[in-house]
């Protein structure tokens, strides 16, 4: 298969949480993606509408924002973004509800990053493809 | 009286002379009618409107609107005519009796999206209606003229708080439409430039600003991408700082958050590779929700062959959240081909080590955090051999010290057997 030009594709996290924010970001931009990070669900929105993104990684339990009401408001602005959930809560309903709304994943927290990197890399060569 | 002829610098990017020839050209014919005014085009290298305004000596030059009423509202300027491309306007309708006059009632409340034009929503009034409120009908929903007054209606019974259309729109609305909805306000939908000039008043006399506007209300003057037309209008902006107040930005803020793309009109061809994106994604939902099935039966298998694979080959290691080693399985010792006094005591960087940008105690922190459950390392054997591996770890509290239990799965098959 061949090797998947990661510095093409921008990646913007979203998490009320600084450290997750760096550490993710430490690890795509390692991985090779262009990374932007957010830890304001209203100024990823700014982001949003204002750059190009080619995923949004999005965590659900943010006190200013709910990641699900984030993800509708994207969705329904810009419908085909691709949003994958990173997110701790392990409640079905709020699972069902991010893929319900249009999420392409759900990863739990904590995370295996090993999957992370290939589930975005997957993604990114099915868009090849 | 002879008037006396005073020339200033039109200051404009470098490299752009022969596009802004035909504005200067423009633009005399305007000033002509003042006391002796006239502009020059002045190229500069570096394009910063706030500090060629800022000196002493009397520039005129074309800037955005909001960058306009910034340096009109805390340097000396003086914004003098604006060109427009379109006569086209953004209007927020209501239902005649709302109680609504400020963008920020509109706060929580749903709002039909019912503009047709291509243009990207970097506008502040657009920003924060998509921000702040249940937006309906925004852009791929929106079916065209035939939906209006279906929508319309739906503002009148109550149903929508409000709506968002285009001027050219409303003017065709039937008469019992109009006379049951409200215009709260309007705005500008597409890009417009301000001519402005520093020291306004010391430049242009009273006399000489009436002449300009008098000149330009008889008879815009046409460009080939627009038309100049009188001053900026101010109740066309109460609207749009209420936007910019309600995002909680102030206008500099605003201004430096969207430097030069305020308003930004898309070509047809961006809407037309939308459009095939958009059949593109769907088509590629479909696929994915399959590769997630699929996906999720392997993952099950590969985790039913991994639990039997543990049984009798678990590679585990017990360290603290320094990395010292406290504790290891006999194969984990076996992978390392090592012995257990040569392991045990000693730093577990001394033979794995991440495969990321990250020390070992950093993702060790991480996985104390709750933020990571697993990555992937590379495992120094004693004999000096590599192997890839995954180290998947859990937390194990004992009292007042915290472990990290480590499983070990290598990436070959081979390794694990």
């Amino acid at each position: 298969m061949k090797e998947l030009n990661t510095k093409k594709y921008s990646i913007l996290v979203v998490d009320d949480e600084i450290n997750v924010c760096e550490f993710l970001k430490d690890f795509l931009s390692y991985e090779g993606y262009k990374v932007s990070i957010s830890t304001s669900p209203k100024t990823a929105l700014d982001l949003v509408l204002t750059q190009s993104f080619d995923l949004i990684l999005l965590d659900i339990i943010m006190p200013e924002m709910n990641g699900l009401d984030f993800l509708a408001r994207i969705k329904k602005i810009l419908s085909h973004f691709d949003v994958m959930v990173i997110s701790g809560s392990k409640d079905q309903n709020v699972k069902d509800e991010a893929y319900r709304l249009g999420a392409i994943d759900y990863i739990n927290k904590p995370i295996d990053l090993d999957y992370l990197a290939r589930r975005i890399s997957t993604l990114f060569s099915d868009r090849i493809a | 009286m002879n008037k006396q002829v005073r020339t200033i610098p039109f200051v404009i990017p470098s490299g752009t002379i022969e596009q802004y020839r035909p504005y200067c050209e423009a633009f005399n014919t305007i000033f002509s009618s003042t006391n002796g005014i006239s502009v020059a085009l002045l190229p500069v290298d570096k394009w910063s409107p706030t500090e060629i305004l800022s000196t002493t000596e009397p520039h005129f030059l074309l800037t955005n609107l909001y960058e306009a009423l910034y340096l009109e509202t805390f340097f000396e300027c003086q914004a003098l005519f604006r060109i427009r491309v379109t006569q086209l306007q953004g209007l927020l309708i209501t239902r005649i009796n709302a109680p609504f006059n400020h963008l920020a009632e509109l706060r929580g409340l749903t709002i039909s999206f019912l503009l047709t034009s291509d243009f990207l929503p970097v506008n502040p009034v657009i920003l924060f209606l998509l921000k702040n409120t249940n937006v309906v009908n925004f852009r791929e929903n929106f079916q065209g003229y035939t939906q209006i007054e279906s929508e319309l209606n739906k503002v009148i019974d109550g149903d929508y708080s409000a709506a968002v259309l285009e001027s050219e729109q409303y003017r065709y609305l039937p008469d019992y439409l109009r006379a049951n909805l409200r215009i709260c306000g309007h705005f500008p939908i597409f890009n417009e430039q301000i001519g402005l000039v520093n020291q306004g008043q010391a430049i242009f006399q009273e006399a000489d600003l009436h002449q300009i506007n008098s000149r330009l209300l008889e008879k815009p003057l046409q460009l080939s991408n627009g038309q100049i037309i009188n001053n900026i209008d101010r109740e066309e902006l109460a609207l749009l700082l209420e936007g910019i107040e309600g995002l909680e930005y102030s206008l500099k803020e605003y201004i430096e958050r969207f430097p030069n793309i305020t308003i930004k009109a898309l070509s047809e061809c961006f809407v037309r590779e939308y459009h095939q994106l958009k059949e593109k994604y769907e088509h590629q939902l479909e696929f994915s929700e399959k590769l997630v099935k699929l996906y999720n039966e392997v993952k099950e298998s590969r985790d039913r062959l991994l639990g039997e694979n543990r049984k009798v080959s678990d590679h585990v290691v017990i360290f603290n959240k320094q990395g010292k080693i406290v504790g290891a399985s006999r194969l984990f010792i076996k992978l390392l081909h090592s012995k257990r006094q040569d392991i045990v005591g000693k730093n577990l960087s001394s033979f794995l080590e991440p495969q990321l940008n990250k020390s070992l105690v950093e993702l060790i922190e991480q996985v104390d955090c709750g933020l990571v459950k697993s990555f992937n390392v590379s495992v120094r054997k004693v004999t000096g051999e590599v192997t890839n591996a995954k180290l998947d770890c859990n937390i194990l509290e004992s009292e007042d010290t915290k472990y990290v239990v480590g499983l070990l799965i290598p990436k070959s098959l081979k390794e694990g057997l």
